[in-house]
């Protein structure tokens, strides 16, 4: 079967099996745009939701939802008065919900800005009740789903209001309703609070990232003492997250103010991810003459970044902070001596394909240093040692690439691969010896494709007869276009350049046969 | 104005008309949603299946992801690349939903029974092709696979956005489809 038959038997296949769940994102996104609400929003439609729902409690933490119920009673009476907007808070943990108060300090209304908020509120309705008790059942709500507890205690209070004597009042308030509602549960909290003022700058980063303008404007502030961290690794993170992360780089902050500590039960613990770093270097914790271990995250995931020296060697450590598993390590000096990250980077090769960018290997995974006492016979040995097996010379290949290649994080051979002519080559060599463990190679032209003979020392048109061809198609001559570029490409094992330009107000893109100097497609636009 | 002098137009479906649906989401229009959805969504789901080796796994990064991408309109820069900015946010959703429980769940044989139960097109051997790329190749195979065959994307672009070097790209994709050959040769 050839490539493009078997291609697209994939592509019907993916076809015909794709969903259409189409409704269903729409209604969902309906729902979002209806919920996600910024807090200018709620704060300027403060008349339009008037309407009365039923008082339907859901079961909740019984203290909680006895005194709930008690007060709401009492609260109606003064409610209909009180519909003028004083505050807008917000509660944060990864659940976010906002309540806007009046001057008496009673909700006018309660928003779940995400899902996990809808599950928090459930058939609650807080209208008319006063802030302490409708932060009661919300926090009781919250530790009865699990949103809170010993593992995740951490709780963001936002405040809205121009007064800011008005506002810490607030804070305080509602910082010690969420500690008397953590009483009962046997959790002690750890409340994060600050005064927010909506700016477009917040307004755009919360609807970037999908999150509420208080935690917006959390992580602004903490991204602003640390600039190692960034928004982006920080906003898929709940509030203790953060917190712990925060606290572990001794962050100090103006703006927000922080009662009890975050939990860090969750997690394996400084001590313990020195250890595994230790162990992964092969060195003792005992030899350690000095080490640094902080909370981090990467795409969401809790890591603890440690960083020791032995009195040889100088070791950078990702610690996985609750399996422990290491997910990226490095190492400077030390048994081995030398080049050890193997001058990468420095393979490309001629023929114009500018963008192939080999050599930089593995960079993601981790690893870029060996470990221990081998030492490696180097990237630039590799390929000498397949170029010599495949009988080829380096100045000959259209592309040449070596690296390191890992298995479960370990160092396990070199791969090398080039292409001379129109054949690829692909091998395995040793770590520690030019052996070759394993060799393949293939042949691709127009025509034939697979198996066999190393000859085929097929030559390409070069950039500037491809770009001739590609204006002799336009009807262009060279100097009627700008701003041309021309690119070695392999397309399915062909060889092809990819040229682009300008002439006048149209841009021109062309694919053209590196061996035949045939145009393969071309397209204008304006 | 677009005019093709060759049957295959170079780049998919034009990236001008993706970027116009991303902005008029961004306008809170519903139906460039919907317009995005059509256009796009057969290679979100391609990619995320690959990413999460399950069928319904792949539906709710589908789901969630046109839902991130009409948070995320607004500030969505054109850099003439809506299709890669749209993949890339599968690929977030669908690593992290991996995370969230460690690993990729296998499809058992009930899963390939019930799960395409209601597509109409849905063929044997559209299942034994889907069966063979998730089971005989790797993570990274499948995801190049299904970028270039089902999304249609150069192996340059794949580069780019796996952030892996081109010949790695070509090399793999070219295993890949032999590793498929092979394996659909046994059945």
């Amino acid at each position: 079967m050839r490539d493009e038959q078997l291609e697209k038997r994939i592509a019907d296949a993916v076809n015909h099996a794709a969903p259409d769940i189409l409704d269903r994102i729409l209604s969902s996104y309906d729902e979002q745009k209806g919920n996600v609400i910024s807090m200018s929003e709620i704060v300027n439609n403060n008349t339009a939701n008037t309407k009365k729902k039923r008082n339907r409690w859901a079961p909740l933490v019984a203290v909680a939802a006895a005194l709930a119920l008690c007060i709401s009673v009492f609260g109606y009476n003064f409610w209909k008065s009180g519909s003028a907007v004083d505050s807008v808070v917000m509660l944060d943990v990864n659940p976010s919900i906002s309540l806007t108060i009046n001057a008496r300090e009673e909700v006018i209304r309660a928003n779940a800005l995400n899902e996990e908020a809808k599950v928090v509120l459930g058939d609650m309705d807080l209208t008319g009740t006063d802030l302490n008790v409708a932060v009661n059942a919300i926090i009781g709500s919250m530790l009865q789903n699990g949103y809170l507890s010993d593992l995740q205690n951490s709780i963001l209070v936002s405040v809205e209001n121009a007064d800011a004597q008005r506002s810490a009042q607030l804070q305080t308030e509602i910082s010690n309703a969420i500690s008397s509602s953590f009483g009962v549960s046997g959790v002690s909290a750890s409340v994060l609070s600050q005064t927010v003022t909506e700016t477009d700058e917040l307004t755009q980063l919360a609807q970037t990232y999908g999150i509420s303008v208080g935690k917006a404007a959390l992580i602004q502030e903490v991204v602003a003492q640390d600039a190692t961290l960034t928004v982006e690794s920080l906003a898929p993170l709940s509030i203790n997250e953060i917190a712990l992360i925060s606290s572990s780089r001794n962050l100090t902050t103006n703006t927000v103010s922080q009662t009890g500590a975050a939990s860090d039960k969750a997690y394996i613990g400084e001590n313990a991810a020195l250890s595994a770093a230790a162990a992964r270097a092969g060195v003792s914790v005992s030899d350690v003459t000095w080490s640094k271990v902080e909370f981090d995250s990467d795409d969401g995931l809790m890591l603890y970044e440690v960083e020791f020296r032995t009195n040889t060697a100088k070791y950078e450590c990702d610690v996985n902070a609750r399996t422990g598993e290491i997910v990226k390590f490095e190492q400077e000096g030390g048994s081995h001596t030398g080049s050890t990250t193997g001058n990468t980077g420095t393979t490309n090769t001629n023929t114009g394909s500018t963008n192939t960018n080999t050599g930089s290997t593995n960079t993601n995974t981790g690893t870029t240093t060996n470990n221990t006492n081998t030492s490696y016979i180097g990237e630039e040995a590799a390929k000498a040692a397949a170029l010599a097996d495949a009988g080829c010379k380096a100045e000959d290949a259209v592309y040449l690439a070596a690296w390191l290649e890992y298995d479960d994080g370990r160092p396990e051979h070199y791969e090398v691969e080039f292409m001379v002519g129109n054949t690829r080559y692909e091998y395995e060599i040793a770590l520690t010896s030019a052996t070759v463990i394993k060799s393949d190679r293939e042949s691709y032209g127009s025509g034939g494709n697979t198996s066999g003979n190393a000859s085929g020392n097929t030559s390409y048109i070069g950039e500037d007869a491809a770009l001739t061809a590609a204006l002799t198609h336009a009807g262009l001559s060279a100097s009627d276009i700008s701003r041309q570029k021309v690119e070695f490409d392999f397309d399915d094992g062909y060889a092809i350049y990819e040229i682009e330009f300008r002439s006048g107000r149209y841009e021109y893109e062309y694919e053209v046969d590196a061996v035949s100097g045939q145009v393969l497609k071309s397209e204008m636009d304006d | 104005m677009i005019l093709f002098f060759a049957a295959v137009p170079l780049s998919g479906s034009g990236s001008h008309v993706l970027d116009d649906y991303i902005a008029g989401i961004a306008a809170g229009d519903r139906e460039a949603l919907a317009g995005l959805y059509r256009e796009t969504h057969t290679a979100v789901y391609g990619f995320a299946l690959s990413l999460c080796a399950n069928a319904q796994d792949a539906e709710d990064v589908l789901q969630d992801t046109y839902l991130q991408v009409s948070r995320a309109a607004a500030a969505y820069q054109s850099q003439g690349k809506p299709m890669a900015w749209m993949l890339t946010i599968a690929r977030n959703l669908a690593l992290q939903r991996m995370r969230e429980r460690e690993r990729t769940v296998a499809m058992t044989p009930e899963d390939w029974q019930t799960q395409f139960a209601d597509r109409a097109t849905f063929t044997s051997d559209d299942r034994l092709v889907l069966e063979t790329v998730l089971s005989a190749l790797g993570e990274e195979e499948r995801e190049i696979v299904m970028l270039h065959a089902a999304a249609g994307m150069k192996h340059r672009e794949i580069a780019s956005l796996l952030h892996l070097p081109l010949p790695t790209v070509l090399s793999k994709y070219n295993r890949a489809l032999k590793k498929l050959r092979e394996a659909m040769k046994e059945v």
